[in-house]
C-alpha cells in the first residue's frame, strides 16, 4: 500500500520525563518512549489499530515504533517522544547551528509486521554494542547509606527541570528518601527514585567486555584516554552543578579539548539569537507578578515544566495580576497539544513555518501591509488579531520551547521572535524567556560565559577559548568523526543525538560519569558512577531566568560514591601528571 | 614569603609620602617594617628608577554578575578580536576587550597594577550569581554593591516614613546577600520601567505605585547609611543620566544631600554622563564647569569620572529605560534588557565613540574636565565605568591625559571641531602629579571605600598589594607614551604578598577575597520585627524561598565580612 | 611555481592550519614550509609532519601554487587571508576555507564544509561539489559591513543554509540547491541559485539581489511583488526569466532595498501575486 506521508515532530513527554529519571536501560522505559502519536485519522488511513508497531521513514533512516492515538488532533502530523529509537531517523544536518532538525521533518510512515526492537536490540543492531551483564551495571537498589532517624528537609531545590521550584520538602527516614512533598510528578520520581537502578562501581572494558574496578583504576584509565587523545570532546554538563562545570571547562583547558554542553541540542539557536539581536528577559517573578498575557510559542509546560503554569505563568497568583481569568493565554504550536485547550486563542502554525509566522506577526505590528493570505497556514486577519492583543497587553510574556529552537529556521528563528519582543517594547512591556529543559543547562551556558566568553561549543585547540555552533558542537564533531575521544559526564547523547553522531561517538574511546548506567555507558570504555547532584551532593543550579539557586545535600550517595566534582578533580590531576604540566 | 622592594621611588599619600627612595618590606601577605626582614632569606626586587604604589583600587567597574554575564553572550564578536593563552599551572584562558571573561579581567587589572576592584550593581536575587563570578576572578580582592533604589521593600519604608525599619530591612539584606555598599540607579526608574515607561524620570517626579520621588529615596537612604555606619556612602547614578540638559538635576541631587552629616554623604557615579549642558543632543554642552565648582566649594560629595574612551564600549547599567532610549540612536542593532522581581530592570547596548562625534567628543571632554577642574583629587577617582565608556584596559591613557596637558592636545586635534569649540579642555592646564595620580587611583577610592586601614597605603599593616611601574618620576614624566607603558604592564605586582605579575606578565594565579559588610548597629528587637515583616511579604512578591535567597558565607571563596558598629 | 602536499594518513581529529596559503609559503624554503606550525587537535606539529610537501616555492605569493593531493576535510582555515596565487585541492577540505581572502583563487575538486569564503575581501573560488553553511558569511554576532566586500564564490554542487549571510557586495553562484536562508541580512552583491531553494530566502535583507531559478516553497511576509522581469542578470550571464520581482526585506528597512527573483515557470504556487501586480 502506499505510505502515508506526515510530518514528524519529536519532542519531550512527561512519561519520557518520568521514565528517563528512573533509568533508560529498563522495558518500561521503552514501552514508553518508542512509541509515535497519530491521529486517529491517520491511523484510520493506515488501517491499523493503536498499539500496533508502524515503520517510520525519512531520508536517513527507518526505525519500527509503537503507534499510539494522539490526544489531540492533528492529521497528517506524528508526534514521537525524544529517545535512541526516532533519532534513527533524525538527520546530523545543523545549518551552521550546531543543532539538529528535531522538528518538521518529512517522513512517510507504513503498516509493518516487525516489532519494536528493545534497547539491547536497537543498541546491538544500530551501533554494534553489546550492553553487557546487568549484575555488574545497576543494581535494583542502592543500598542506603546514613544514619538511622527522621529528618525533614524544607525548601529542596528540585534538581529536574529549568523551574527548579525550591519549595520542595523531603522526608528522610533512616538515610532513605521516604516521601516528597509539593514537587511535581517527575521532580519526586527523581527524588523518590534516586537509589533505583544505580550503578555502584566503576567499570572498564576489558577484552570488549566490561570489568568492576576500583576507582583508582577507573580513573587512571579514563585519564590515560585524555591525556593520550590528541582532540577530545567532554560534553554533557546540564545536569549537574556549576562547580562541577568550572571544573569541566578546566580540564577542556588542559587537554585542549572541546567543551560543549546540552545547550547545542535544546536552546542553542536561543543563545545564537541573543548573539546576534540581544533579548528582553524577565525573572518568572516579575512575568507572574505582573503579565496579563502570556504566550506559550512551541513550549508545552504540561509535558515539560509541570509546575511552571502554577507557579510563574498561566495559573499563577501574582501581586498586580491575581490569577488566569485575568490573563489572556495563547497558545502556537504546530499540533492542539494540552496546553492548546486552555489557552484563550490556539494557533496552529504548520511545522517548520514558526519563522514566516512571527514575520508576520513583526509586520502586523509594525502595521506594514502582509500580502499574502495565510502565512504558515494563518490566516492574516488572525495574526493581525495577535497582533492587537499583544501590543494592547500591559505586560506580555512568551515562553518559547525547543518547539522553536528545534524546528527548521534555528536561530534565525530565534532572531526573530526576539525581534518581535523587542518591536513590542516599542508600544508595551514585553519579554521573553526560554523554557529550558535540563536544570542547570543555565548554569552551564552561565559558567561557561564568565570563564570562556561563550555559552556553549568551545574548542580549546589553541589554549584559548574559541567557538563556532557550526564547528565545535557535539552534533556537527561527532557526524563528522573530528574528535579522538569523549568525557560524556551527566548526560545520555546515544539516547539523545542522531544517529549518525550517536554511531560516531560509539567508535572512539568513550568515558561515561553518570549516576546511572545510562545508554551512552553502553557504549563506554570506562564508566564512573556519581552522585546526584541536587539530592545525593550540594552545588548551584540557575533557573530558566538567570535566578541561581542553592541545591541541597538531602541524603548521603551510595558508599563509594563520589560526586562529579570530586571525579573531575581527580581527572584533572592525573591528566596533568600523565600530560607532565 | 618574605619580600624586600629596594631603592624605589615610593608613593604612598595616606602616610604622605611623596615620591622619596624607601625600602617596602612585606611579610605574610602584610606590609612590614623591611629593617625587620633578613635580605638572606627575602626576595629581593630591585625597584631602583622605579615607581612603587599602593595596589590601584577601582571603586567602580562592572566585572561581574547577570548583567555583565548577558554582555558577553551578546558580543562574541569582542570574543573573537581579544584572549589569553592558558598557561597550565601559570594562568588560565580568557578572551574579551569590552566584555572580558574572568581571568582576562583578574589578569589585565593585574597587570596594570591594579589589586581591588569593585562591581557596583548587582541585583539582589540574583547576587548569587555575582559571587560565583567574583569568586572566579583571579588575583583580584573585590565586593559589590546591591541595587536598592527599586526594591520594593525600601519604597515601602521610605514611603511610610519608616526609616528605622528601613535600615533594619538593608542591614539584613546587605548581610543576606554578602553586599558592601548601596547602589542607586537612576532612583525609582526599575519600578516605572515594570510598565514601561521611566526615561527622564527627574528628581521630585512621582513614582506613583509608591507616591513617593526620587529625592525621597535617595534623601531616605542616605539617611540608612549613615544610620547603619556603611563604610562607603549611597553610591549614586543620578536621575536622567545620558540626557541633554542633566546637569542640573545632578547639581539638585548633590544639593539634597547637604547637610545630612560630616564627611562624604554621596557618591556620585561616572558623573560624565550626568554632566550635560544643552536642551538636545546638537547642542550639547559641557556642565562639568557647574558640577565642579559645586564639589569645590562642598565637602560632601565625591565622584567618579566615567570618561569616555573612543573606541568600541559595550554600555550595561541597570538604567532600563535610557538603554532602551540608547538602543534606538546607534546603528549596532542589538539591545538585551533584563529586569529582576521587586528590585531591579537593566539594559546592555553596544556603542561605539567615535572621535568625530560631536556629541561623544563633548562627552570626552567632559570627563577630563570634572577630573581637571575639581580641586580635591581625593574626591574625584578615574574610571570609565567599565566597560560603558570604554574598557578598563585603557586606564593608563587616561592616567596620561590627566598628566600630561600635550597628551590631551594629541586627542583634541583630532576630535570635532565644534565640540573642540565647546570646550572648556583646551584652556586648562593643570596637570596632575604623580602623587595626585597615586591619591586618585588608590588611596581615594580606598579611603572612599572605608578601606583605608589596609587598602590604598603601604604603611605596616596594610595588606601587602603593591605596585612596581618602570618609571623614573624624576625623568619619564614628560612622556605620555611612556606614561602609558609604565602603567600597562607594570614592572612589578604583588597582591597579598605574593607576586603575581612579573616584566609585565601574568606570575601566578591566585584567588582573592570578597568583602561585604554585617552591621549590627540596630536594636535585635527591631531587626527581627522587621525579618518577620519580610518573610510574610517574601512568599506573596518574590518566586523564591525566603532561605533560598540568603546565600551562605560558604558561598564565597575567601568571604571577609567587614562587621560595622556592635 | 607548484608547492605540492600530500597527506600522510588519514587525518583523525580537526587540524587547524591557517599557514596553508600563497602569503606564508612565498618566500620560504621547502625546508621552512615544512616546519611551519599546525595544530593537529591540541598538539602543536609541523606542517611536514601531516604532509608530504614537494615542489619548488616562490619568492612572489601571486606565482605561488599549491596543490593538496588528496582530501582535507578535517582541515581548517586553508587560504585564509590569502592575497594572492592558488590553491587547488583535489578533495574535500574543511571549515572556514578562503576566510577572509583579498585575492587570488582557489579550487575544489570535492566538497567543502562551514565558512566558505566567509567574509571575503576578494578573489575567486570555485567548488566542484557542496559547501556547508554560510558560504561567503559574516561571522555571528557581527553587524553592519563585516560581511563578504567582493570577489566570486561558485559551487557546483548544492549549498547549505544562510548563503551569503550579511554579504556587502560580490557574487555567488550556486549552481545546485540551497539551504534556507540565503541572502540573510544582505547588504549588497548578488546571489544565484540554479536549483531549488529550501526557504525563507532573503530574511532581513537591505540591498542586493537573490536569483532563485528553481522551487521557493514561500516568500517572507516582509516582501512585496514589484514586478515581472524577463531576465535576470548575473556577471554578466543574462538568465532567462520570467521572474517575480520581489522587494524587502520591510521587517530590516522600510525602504525595501533588497530584491528577490523567483523564477515564474518553477514557482506556479506564487502566480496568486500576479493579481497584485495588475492593480497596482
Amino acid at each position: 500500500m502506499n505510505p502515508l506521508k506526515v510530518v514528524l515532530v519529536t519532542g519531550r513527554t512527561v512519561e519520557q520525563g518520568i521514565e528517563g529519571e528512573a533509568g533508560k536501560l529498563r522495558e518500561k522505559y521503552a514501552k514508553k518512549v518508542a512509541v509515535v502519536e497519530l491521529d486517529a485519522k491517520d491511523l484510520k488511513l493506515l488501517g491499523i489499530d493503536e498499539g500496533r508497531p508502524v515503520l517510520i521513514k525519512t531520508l536517513h533512516g527507518e526505525v519500527v515504533l509503537r503507534a499510539i492515538a494522539a490526544k489531540g488532533r492533528h492529521p497528517g502530523i506524528v508526534f514521537a517522544p525524544m529517545s535512541p529509537w526516532i533519532n534513527i531517523v533524525i538527520g546530523s544536518e545543523t545549518d551552521g547551528s550546531g543543532m539538529p532538525t528535531f522538528k518538521g521533518i518529512e517522513a512517510e510512515v507504513y503498516p509493518t509486521d516487525e516489532r519494536v526492537l528493545s534497547i539491547e536490540e536497537l543498541l546491538k543492531k544500530y551501533y554494534g554494542q553489546e550492553i553487557s551483564s546487568s549484575e555488574l551495571t545497576s543494581q535494583e537498589l542502592a543500598p542506603k547509606n546514613g544514619s538511622g532517624g527522621e529528618q525533614l528537609f524544607k525548601d529542596v531545590v528540585c534538581p529536574f527541570c529549568g523551574c527548579l521550584c525550591d519549595d520542595v520538602e523531603v522526608l528522610v527516614r533512616n538515610g532513605a528518601i521516604v516521601e516528597v512533598r509539593k514537587a511535581c510528578a517527575i521532580g519526586s520520581a527523581k527524588f523518590l527514585g534516586h537509589r533505583k537502578e544505580r550503578a555502584l562501581h566503576p567499570l572498564v572494558r576489558k577484552g570488549g567486555t566490561f570489568v568492576k574496578v576500583s576507582l583508582n583504576e577507573a580513573i587512571e584509565e579514563a585519564a590515560k584516554i585524555l591525556a593520550n587523545s590528541k582532540y577530545s570532546l567532554l560534553y554533557g554538563w546540564s545536569s549537574t552543578s556549576i562547580q562541577a562545570n568550572a571544573l569541566g571547562i578546566e580540564l577542556a583547558e588542559i587537554l585542549g579539548g572541546v567543551i560543549d554542553n546540552t545547550t547545542s541540542v535544546c536552546h542553542g539557536p536561543t543563545v545564537l539569537g541573543v548573539q546576534g539581536v540581544g533579548t528582553v528577559r524577565a525573572t518568572l517573578g516579575q512575568i507572574r507578578n505582573r503579565a496579563d498575557l502570556i504566550v506559550y510559542w512551541g513550549s508545552n509546560p504540561l509535558n515539560a515544566h509541570l509546575r511552571h503554569l502554577m507557579r510563574y505563568s498561566a495559573l499563577a497568583k501574582g501581586v498586580f495580576v491575581p490569577g488566569r481569568k485575568q490573563r489572556k493565554v495563547v497558545v502556537i504550536d504546530v499540533r492542539e497539544t494540552p496546553m492548546a485547550k486552555m489557552a484563550d486563542l490556539f494557533i496552529k502554525v504548520k511545522p517548520g513555518q514558526d519563522y514566516e509566522l512571527i514575520s508576520a506577526l513583526r509586520m502586523a505590528v509594525k502595521e506594514l501591509d502582509i500580502e499574502a493570505e495565510e502565512v504558515a497556514g494563518v490566516p492574516v486577519e488572525k495574526i493581525y488579531q495577535l497582533a492587537e492583543i499583544m501590543r494592547t497587553a500591559k505586560f506580555g510574556a512568551v515562553f518559547f520551547g525547543v518547539g522553536v529552537t528545534m524546528s527548521p529556521g534555528k536561530d534565525e528563528t530565534l532572531e526573530n521572535i526576539i525581534r518581535l519582543v523587542q518591536d513590542l517594547n516599542e508600544w508595551t512591556k514585553f519579554v521573553l524567556c526560554p523554557m529550558r529543559g535540563h536544570f542547570n543547562v543555565t548554569g552551564a551556558c552561565n559558567v561557561s560565559l564568565w570563564m570562556t566568553g561563550y555559552a556553549f561549543g568551545i574548542d580549546y585547540m589553541r589554549k584559548f577559548p574559541r567557538h563556532d555552533a557550526a564547528i565545535w558542537t557535539v552534533t556537527e564533531l561527532l557526524s563528522n568523526e573530528d574528535v579522538d575521544a569523549a568525557l560524556i559526564v551527566a548526560s545520555d547523547p546515544l539516547a539523545h543525538l542522531p544517529k549518525r553522531a550517536a554511531e560516531n561517538l560509539t567508535k572512539i574511546p568513550l568515558i561515561v560519569v553518570d549516576p546511572r548506567f545510562n545508554v551512552t555507558a553502553a557504549a563506554a570504555r570506562v564508566f564512573i558512577p556519581s552522585s546526584f547532584v541536587g539530592i545525593e551532593k550540594e552545588g548551584t543550579a540557575y533557573r530558566m531566568d538567570g535566578v541561581s539557586l542553592r541545591l541541597k545535600k538531602v541524603v548521603d550517595p551510595p558508599e563509594g560514591v563520589i560526586s562529579d566534582e570530586e571525579i573531575l578533580s581527580l581527572l584533572i590531576d592525573r591528566v596533568k601528571k600523565l600530560r607532565g604540566v | 614569603m618574605e619580600i624586600i622592594i629596594k631603592g624605589g621611588y615610593v608613593f604612598d599619600p595616606i602616610n604622605g609620602v611623596k615620591g622619596e627612595k624607601l625600602d617596602i618590606g612585606v611579610k605574610d601577605g602584610k606590609i612590614v617594617d623591611p629593617s625587620k626582614l633578613d635580605e638572606r632569606n627575602a626576595k629581593v626586587i630591585d625597584a631602583r628608577g622605579k615607581t612603587v604604589m599602593p595596589g590601584g583600587v577601582d571603586i567602580h567597574s562592572h566585572i561581574a554578575g547577570p548583567k555583565v554575564n548577558v554582555g558577553r553572550l551578546l558580543r562574541p564578536e569582542d570574543h573573537y578580536i581579544s584572549f589569553i593563552k592558558a598557561i597550565t599551572g601559570v594562568k588560565r584562558s580568557g578572551t574579551g576587550k569590552t566584555t572580558p571573561t574572568v581571568a582576562s579581567i583578574g589578569y589585565r587589572y593585574a597587570r596594570m597594577g591594579w589589586t581591588t576592584v569593585i562591581e557596583p550593581a548587582t541585583p539582589p536575587l540574583k547576587t548569587r550569581h555575582t559571587h560565583e563570578e567574583l569568586n572566579d576572578i583571579p588575583i583580584l580582592d573585590k565586593a559589590c554593591f546591591p541595587l536598592v533604589d527599586s526594591n520594593w521593600f525600601i519604597l515601602d519604608y521610605i514611603s511610610k516614613g519608616e526609616i528605622e525599619k528601613c535600615a533594619a530591612f538593608v542591614a539584613w539584606l546587605l548581610d543576606a546577600i554578602k553586599g558592601y555598599a548601596l547602589k542607586l540607579v537612576d532612583p525609582g526608574v526599575a519600578e516605572l520601567w515594570s510598565q514601561g515607561k521611566g526615561y527622564g524620570l527627574d528628581l521630585d517626579d512621582e513614582i506613583p505605585s509608591f507616591g513617593i520621588t526620587p529625592r525621597e529615596i535617595i534623601t531616605g537612604l542616605c539617611k540608612v547609611n549613615r544610620m547603619l555606619k556603611l563604610p562607603h556612602s549611597i553610591h549614586v547614578h543620578c536621575n536622567r543620566l545620558g540626557i541633554p540638559g542633566n546637569y542640573s538635576t545632578t547639581l539638585e541631587t548633590m544639593r539634597a544631600l547637604e547637610g545630612m552629616g560630616d564627611g562624604i554623604t554621596i557618591h556620585i557615579t561616572h558623573a560624565q554622563f550626568n554632566s550635560y549642558k544643552g536642551d538636545n543632543w546638537p547642542a550639547l554642552r559641557s556642565g562639568a564647569p557647574e558640577i565642579a565648582d559645586y564639589v569645590n566649594a562642598h565637602e560632601h560629595v565625591s565622584i567618579d569620572m566615567g570618561q569616555v574612551i573612543f573606541g568600541g564600549a559595550t554600555t550595561m547599567t541597570a538604567d532600563a529605560p535610557f538603554e532602551f532610549a540608547l538602543f534606538h540612536m546607534t546603528p549596532i542593532r542589538k539591545w538585551a534588557g533584563s529586569e529582576v522581581e521587586v528590585e531591579s530592570a537593566s539594559g546592555i547596548v553596544p556603542f561605539k565613540y567615535k572621535k568625530k562625534s560631536i556629541v561623544n567628543a563633548v562627552q570626552w571632554c567632559i570627563g577630563l574636565e570634572l577630573a581637571l577642574l575639581i580641586k580635591d583629587p581625593w574626591r574625584v577617582i578615574p574610571t570609565t565605568d567599565h566597560p560603558n565608556g570604554g574598557p578598563f584596559t585603557r586606564y593608563p591613557r587616561l592616567i596620561s591625559w590627566l598628566m600630561s596637558k600635550k597628551a590631551r592636545e594629541e586627542v583634541l586635534e583630532k576630535i570635532n571641531k565644534t565640540a573642540r569649540r565647546r570646550s572648556v579642555l583646551p584652556d586648562i592646564d593643570r596637570e596632575y602629579s604623580l602623587y595626585e595620580i597615586a591619591i586618585s587611583t588608590r588611596a581615594a577610592p580606598a579611603k572612599l571605600l572605608g578601606l583605608e586601614d589596609r587598602k590604598g597605603q603601604l604603611g605596616e599593616g596594610a595588606d601587602a598589594d603593591i605596585a612596581i611601574y618602570d618609571l623614573d618620576p624624576t625623568k619619564d614624566l614628560n612622556d605620555p607614551d611612556r606614561i602609558v607603558k609604565a602603567f600597562k604592564y607594570a614592572y612589578c605586582t604583588i597582591k597579598n604578598g605574593e607576586t603575581v605579575v612579573m616584566n609585565g606578565k601574568i606570575a601566578k594565579t591566585s584567588y582573592g577575597r570578597t568583602f561585604y559588610v554585617k552591621s549590627s548597629v540596630l536594636d535585635e528587637e527591631l531587626m527581627k520585627g522587621v525579618v518577620s515583616e519580610v518573610k510574610q511579604k517574601f512568599k506573596e512578591w518574590y518566586t523564591v524561598q525566603f532561605s533560598n535567597y540568603i546565600i551562605d558565607e560558604s558561598e564565597i571563596r575567601h568571604p571577609e565580612p567587614l562587621v560595622m558598629g556592635g | 611555481m607548484t608547492v605540492t602536499l600530500i597527506p600522510k594518513e588519514p587525518f583523525k581529529v580537526l587540524i587547524d592550519a591557517k599557514c596553508i596559503t600563497p602569503d606564508e609559503f612565498a618566500g620560504k624554503s621547502l625546508e621552512e614550509i615544512n616546519s611551519l606550525e599546525v595544530y593537529e587537535g591540541s598538539l602543536v606539529r609541523k606542517l611536514g609532519d601531516l604532509f608530504v610537501i614537494k615542489g619548488d616555492p616562490e619568492d612572489n605569493v601571486d606565482e605561488t601554487r599549491i596543490v593538496i593531493e588528496g582530501d582535507v576535510w578535517k582541515v581548517c582555515r586553508i587560504g585564509e587571508k590569502m592575497s594572492g596565487g592558488s590553491i587547488l585541492i583535489k578533495g574535500s577540505a574543511g571549515h572556514y576555507l578562503g576566510r577572509w581572502m583579498q585575492g587570488g583563487r582557489i579550487e575544489v575538486r570535492g566538497n567543502v564544509r562551514s565558512w566558505l569564503g566567509a567574509e571575503m575581501q576578494d578573489g575567486t573560488i570555485e567548488v566542484f561539489g557542496n559547501a556547508g553553511s554560510f558560504v561567503g558569511g559574516r561571522l555571528r554576532g557581527k553587524v553592519g559591513k563585516k560581511g563578504m566586500k567582493k570577489g566570486y564564490i561558485i559551487i557546483h554542487g548544492s549549498a547549505g543554509a544562510r548563503v551569503g549571510h550579511g554579504m556587502v557586495k560580490g557574487t555567488i553562484i550556486i549552481d545546485g540547491n540551497s539551504g534556507p536562508f540565503p541572502g540573510s541580512e544582505m547588504m549588497g552583491g548578488k546571489i544565484l541559485i540554479r536549483g531549488d531553494c529550501e526557504g525563507k530566502a532573503g530574511a532581513n535583507m537591505i540591498g542586493g539581489s537573490v536569483i532563485i531559478c528553481g522551487r521557493l516553497p514561500s516568500v517572507l511576509p516582509g516582501f512585496y511583488i514589484d514586478d515581472i522581469a524577463p531576465k535576470a542578470k548575473v556577471k554578466k550571464e543574462k538568465i532567462e526569466g520570467p521572474f517575480y520581482v520581489f522587494v524587502g526585506d520591510a521587517l530590516a528597512s522600510r525602504i525595501c532595498g533588497g530584491r528577490l527573483y523567483i523564477h515564474k515557470a518553477s514557482n506556479p504556487h506564487l502566480k496568486v501575486y500576479e493579481e497584485l501586480l495588475e492593480e497596482v
